[in-house]
């Protein structure tokens, strides 16, 4: 037995080699960032001005586009924007992601997904977010993963309240994610 | 992953039960720091490492190695540009990642002058990044290190380079990182009969 162990060992080490090697080894994680076209002007009474969406198209981004074959998951997601209160009222704040365009708050809540709620605003409160305020909010990320790998999908802001009249502006989305090379 | 106990326990046995054998064995300890590089990862820079070891011969030109070791995963500021606004730089946190893990050495049996050894690894590790949760991940290693004397065979400059592999995504893409060390070894004469 003793004599025989390194022989042992030397097939080991190799199907040890091989295993690691398969596979895996070649791969990265990546980061892109993807700013927003417009501002997202939601109220409670939405107008044609203020029905709060914003289209996202990842395939814009050269990035993605290398990798979107290849793409195995998301590692990380941060979300940079300004966040403007325009009432004399508390309001908290949510983003929900839907594949299609949507003209009802009720239609998005049946078909889409929240990805992040409590953007506590005071009244008429601006605030500048970055990926420290957002990154313990976040939720569902296993949707947002699957609307990356689509690339195109749709993004809506929202009020907790009965009445909210918020805009997010200023919208860059940062993402980390793993893909093969 | 997590390493169970039992593994850690037979990890220990490989070290020890042969060196009973041996009648006296060395047992190399080596403290060591160096630095840690993420290998296309654009989400985590680079920082410090720092780490313990003990080393053992097994058989033939076969060497056991436990190793602690933990690093500092830099930050990484990614510049932004917004539409309608000024570029800005926010800074996505690095945070930290230690691993416990077995080596095995492929080495001169003895401790010579200058002993160069070449290794393979397997190890768990705890990736923390600074803004996400804690993953633990298992590991491979491989590398290399050469281990001059300092004194009669007994303590060992040492400096090592090891690329660390740690599949994600269901083994689907992987993060690596480079790790170079250097440390000081020294061998421990146990008398096991």
């Amino acid at each position: 037995m003793k004599r025989r162990l390194p022989f042992i060992l030397f097939i080991a080490t190799a199907a040890f080699l091989a295993w690691g090697l398969s596979g895996c080894l070649i791969s990265g994680v990546f980061t892109i960032d993807y700013a927003f076209h417009d501002d997202i002007h939601s109220s409670s009474s939405p107008t044609l001005d203020a029905w709060g969406r914003g289209y996202v198209d990842l395939t814009e981004n050269a990035t993605y586009n290398d990798h979107k074959d290849k793409l195995k998951g998301i590692e990380s997601l941060c979300i940079v924007m300004d966040v403007e209160n325009h009432l004399d009222q508390n309001v908290s704040g949510e983003i929900w992601i839907a594949y299609d365009s949507y003209d009802s708050k009720s239609e998005v809540m049946q078909h889409g997904t929240r990805i992040f709620r409590g953007i506590a605003l005071g009244p008429n409160e601006e605030r500048h977010l970055g990926c420290g305020d957002i990154q313990d909010i976040l939720e569902n990320l296993d949707a947002f993963e699957d609307a990356v790998k689509v690339g195109r999908f749709w993004v809506y802001g929202f009020g907790n309240e009965d009445e909210y009249d918020v805009t997010f502006s200023h919208i860059v989305l940062i993402m980390a994610f793993a893909a093969g090379l | 992953m997590k390493l169970p106990f039992r593994s850690v326990l037979l990890a220990i046995s490989v070290i020890t039960v042969p060196a009973a054998f041996a009648g006296s064995y060395p047992l190399g300890v080596e403290l060591f720091g160096g630095f840690d590089m993420p290998l296309v990862q654009e989400d985590v820079g680079s920082g410090p490492m720092y780490g313990i070891s003990v080393r053992g011969h097994v058989i033939s030109i076969f060497h056991a190695q436990l190793v602690f070791r933990g690093s500092s995963q830099g930050d990484k500021d990614e510049s932004i540009t917004p539409i309608g606004a000024p570029s800005l730089t926010e800074t996505l946190q690095g945070g930290s990642l230690t691993g416990f893990g077995l080596n095995v050495l492929l080495a001169g049996k003895k401790p010579a002058l200058v002993w160069p050894y070449g290794f393979i690894g397997i190890s768990t590790n705890s990736f923390a990044p600074g803004q996400r949760d804690k993953e633990t991940l298992l590991g491979t290693s491989w590398g290399g290190g050469l281990a001059v004397s300092l004194y009669r065979n007994i303590v060992y400059a040492d400096a090592n380079a090891s690329l660390l592999v740690m599949p994600i995504e269901n083994n689907s893409a992987s993060r690596k990182n480079l790790q170079i060390g250097v440390g000081l070894m020294y061998m421990f004469q146990i008398p096991m009969k």
